[in-house]
């Protein structure tokens, strides 16, 4: 066994930091985004709203807005890094980490539009049915969940630099609005979030709502919305899923 | 400045050259008569003084732009923005945007109240849509114009019926309406009052309807007038007449207030009276405050007119046991004598007096007496009483009613509350329900910790607000919100008391309280991590207590052995973030970094304990 010879705490700690726990960002009607903060079951939506939206993600790193055909890159603090005028007026966004895992889906110009530390760039890419999500996985491809004709979602990687498509599965049972969180994918329909593991397990969580919308907050919170103006908050890891309702931004419970 | 006078004579003359937008048609709203153009000159049919006429109006854009109606008015001259009395405009929608073709209709009424001919101009103002304007800009608006649609006639013939009075000598005199001279009641003392009985005369051959009548008061304060139409029936038969009365009891010196008007119809007749001192006790300055615990005037101060009874906050069967006014009656600093007030009485069934000065009582020039009179019944009904102080008179008036509504109760769907906890609560109501009602549900949080006044997360998770609009239908034992019976609102992370309240019309308001408890700090979520050459410790969580401080860090080696247990004092921390600008309730995260001199890599496990009044939490994170 190897001694801990020369192992040393320097200091009993750094001065202890304590703050409001953050949640991330989310967007609500009318596109305003607002801070929440807080704990599963226990949120708190900031009264003043940061920045309006057509769609939003958020990661623990950053932020991505699009709005009236920009898309935007934001810091942790939603200070602005870089824009692009996409001219798309509902492009599909995902960050989930740092500012390079920042992707979006041009629907109108079949490109993905992706920030490379520098700049944002945008590659081409010919898939057939309607993207629903978007996803940086590593060595420079990215996932985007394919919603097919028979509703059935597939799970298509392509290579970011060429948009050349790699790999294409099937995700079984998995219908409707998908969203891949961690090692889990999230799908909502009328009825109930389903969220898989990897190893096929599913968990079943009672929400009813129409026309749900799900967006990241944060790398561990999604933000999960109907159009009747229900908010629901999941709090997902691998260690962690819990789903807790979220009220309103004040404006829109007026 | 030459050059700006031009532009905008320019802009003028541009708008005025252009034809109206507009195109008016007279309305049938039965929808049997076609739309027919209105014409540049309309008579309206001869009216009788009192009396109205009406004809609706259907304004279309007829033009190819969106026109913005701000509004139409009935002017005294073809160029004029001055009303005509004679005319009213009535169901307009003013500031509408128009697309072509669009239209609005509104009615306009001939009610004359002086005989002979009399003319109206029918004008409506506009803006038109051009290029990049806005209607609502100040600093592009669009160009507006004012069109004038028609001459509009009519004659006021002699009135249907006639209003007069007869006074203790002569004959009788007519009154006119909107008059500028008030029928003046004259001086009144304010221990005395003064009743007129008014004709109303129908001239025609024929019955009429009894118009409408009533005393147009300010509104909020007592009225030193009272009207009594006990005497009226529902219509007049020709050539008769029909009496009533208006009294005159003023509670207060001075003039009354010149906007108290006699309506008869559509016709209106000012009033006036004065009350004034004859005896030392007309001098007393009498007001009272309505000190009812929870009544929506509490802390109104009003002074009472002799002719207006004292209103009593109506009492709900089984709710607030009593209602109570607090009187002050002041002896002027101006008058001369000290004033004996003899008797200070109540009478009537349900109405008492509390605190009264001690008998006798005399009133010294600038000195007060106070009392309380109340009011409580369990009956419910109305009750009268009276008050006298000395030769003041005034009327008590109390009412008490019944809930419609069963009675109901609270209930959760989790028992006891904790922090950070989404719970919902639903109102049941022990019988379905006879009729459909509204009322509100209301959380109210009483923080336990010292020196905290809320929680913000607390909340009904529908709204982010702590008050609903809740909905009872007939037949059901649950009320609704947005047609949701199990209403949901999240705990925060404060110990405290969570206070809910229903409030229903005519219905007690029921309160039930649930307490949450103080408890040890609760961790949600840790991480430990390496982070060369630092050991991070990441915890979120909640101290409902707001009083954690002392934390305790024990790292361990992968194979289990203790390498270093750190105390670390974060009181401080704690506390600035607790009691400084604080948004999220007892909720926070902590984050601690430990410096580490050799190979991190070595450090396996860390147990954390943290402690606050209630106690030590402890868990274990691995890196």
């Amino acid at each position: 066994m190897k001694p801990l010879v020369g192992l040393l705490f320097l200091a009993a700690a750094l001065a202890a930091q304590v703050s409001a726990p953050r949640v991330g960002f989310a967007r609500f009607s009318v596109g305003n985004v607002h801070i929440v903060s807080g704990l599963p079951a226990n949120l708190l939506v900031g009264d003043v709203s940061i920045a309006r939206a057509d769609r939003a993600s958020f990661s623990d790193f950053g932020g991505l807005l699009a709005r009236q055909g920009e898309i935007v890159l934001v810091d942790a603090n939603a200070r602005l890094i870089a824009s692009f005028a996409s001219g798309d007026a509902a492009p599909v966004l995902n960050i989930d980490g740092a500012l390079t895992t920042a992707i979006a889906w041009l629907p109108s110009s079949h490109s993905i539009l992706y920030w490379d530390g520098k700049d944002f760039l945008r590659t081409e890419a010919n898939l057939a049915g309607e993207v629903t999500a978007v996803e940086t996985i590593k060595h420079g491809k990215a996932r985007l969940f394919v919603s097919q004709a028979d509703t059935s979602i597939a799970a298509v990687v392509v290579s970011r630099k060429t948009g050349q498509v790699l790999d294409s599965q099937s995700l079984p049972g998995i219908v409707g609005q998908a969203i891949a969180q961690h090692s889990f994918v999230v799908a909502a329909d009328s009825k109930a979030l389903i969220v898989e593991s990897s190893n096929g397990q599913r968990h079943v969580l009672p929400i009813a709502g129409r026309d749900l919308t799900i967006e990241r907050m944060s790398s561990d919170w999604l933000h999960i919305f109907s159009s009747s103006g229900e908010h629901w908050a999941l709090h997902l890891t691998e260690n962690d899923l819990q789903l807790s309702q979220m009220p309103p931004a004040r404006e829109e419970a007026q | 400045m030459k050059r700006l006078l031009c532009a905008l004579w320019l802009g003028v003359g541009l708008l005025q050259a252009q034809t109206s937008p507009l195109t008016f048609y007279v309305h049938d709203t039965r929808g049997v008569a076609p739309d027919t153009p209105l014409s540049s000159s309309y008579a309206f049919a001869n009216t009788p003084a009192g009396s109205s006429t009406s004809i609706v109006i259907k304004a279309v854009n007829s033009s190819a732009n969106t026109i913005y109606w701000v509004n139409a008015f009935l002017a005294d001259s073809a160029s004029s923005f001055v009303t005509n009395n004679n005319f009213s405009i009535t169901g307009q929608f003013v500031n509408t945007p128009l697309a072509p073709s669009g239209f609005v209709l509104f009615t306009i009424n001939f009610a004359p109240t002086t005989l002979g001919t009399t003319t109206g101009y029918l004008r409506a103002t506009y803006q038109v849509q051009q290029g990049t304007c806005s209607f609502t800009s100040g600093s592009n608006p669009c160009p507006s114009g004012t069109a004038t649609a028609s001459t509009l006639t009519g004659a006021g013939t002699d009135p249907q019926l006639v209003l007069t009075y007869q006074p203790a000598n002569g004959s009788a005199v007519v009154l006119q309406p909107s008059s500028s001279t008030p029928f003046d009641f004259g001086n009144v003392s304010t221990s005395s009052s003064a009743t007129v009985t008014f004709i109303l005369s129908n001239r025609t051959a024929g019955s009429l309807a009894t118009p409408t009548i009533k005393l147009q008061t300010t509104q909020f304060f007592a009225s030193a007038f009272r009207l009594d139409t006990s005497a009226l029936t529902g219509s007049i038969a020709g050539n008769s007449s029909a009496t009533f009365t208006v009294t005159f009891a003023p509670g207060q010196v001075g003039v009354t207030d010149p906007s108290t008007a006699l309506i008869v119809g559509m016709l209106s007749y000012p009033l006036k009276g004065t009350g004034i001192v004859v005896a030392d006790i007309d001098a007393l300055d009498i007001s009272y405050t309505d000190i009812t615990s929870g009544s929506p005037s509490f802390g109104k101060i009003t002074r009472p007119q002799a002719a207006t009874a004292i209103q009593f906050d109506q009492l709900v069967a089984g709710g607030a046991t009593s209602s109570v006014l607090s009187f002050v009656v002041t002896n002027p600093t101006s008058s001369y004598n000290a004033v004996a007030v003899s008797p200070l009485r109540v009478s009537g069934a349900g109405f008492g007096i509390l605190d009264a000065p001690a008998a006798p009582i005399s009133i010294a020039p600038g000195s007060s007496v106070t009392f309380k009179l109340t009011f409580s019944a369990a009956a419910s009904g109305t009750y009268t009483g009276s008050l006298s102080i000395g030769t003041r008179q005034f009327v008590l008036q109390g009412l008490t009613v019944v809930s419609p509504f069963p009675s109901f109760s609270l209930q959760l769907s989790a028992q006891p509350l904790t922090s950070q906890q989404q719970a919902n609560l639903s109102i049941q109501f022990s019988a379905p329900a006879a009729v459909t009602g509204s009322g509100t549900l209301t959380m109210k949080f009483t923080p336990s910790v010292a020196n905290v006044a809320d929680d913000p997360a607390i909340a009904f998770l529908a709204t982010n607000g702590r008050q609903l609009n809740i909905d009872l239908a007939a037949g059901s034992q649950t009320a609704t919100y947005k047609e949701q019976s199990a209403i949901a609102f999240q705990t925060g992370t404060t110990a405290g008391t969570l206070t809910f309240t229903v409030e229903f019309v005519n219905t007690a308001p029921y309160s039930q309280s649930f307490t949450i408890a103080p408890a040890t700090v609760h961790v949600t979520s840790a991480t430990a991590v390496r982070q060369n050459p630092n050991l991070v410790v990441t915890i979120n969580g909640y101290d409902n207590t707001y009083s954690a401080g002392q934390l305790s860090f024990t790292f361990y080696d992968l194979t289990g052995k203790v390498i270093a247990p750190i105390a670390v004092n974060a009181a401080t921390s704690f506390q600035q973030y607790f009691f400084t600008n604080n948004t999220a309730g007892g909720a926070f995260a902590l984050q601690a970094s430990f410096p580490v001199q050799g190979d991190v890599t070595q450090v396996g496990s860390v147990a954390i304990s943290l402690t606050n009044s209630q106690g030590q939490t402890t868990m274990t994170q691995t890196f």
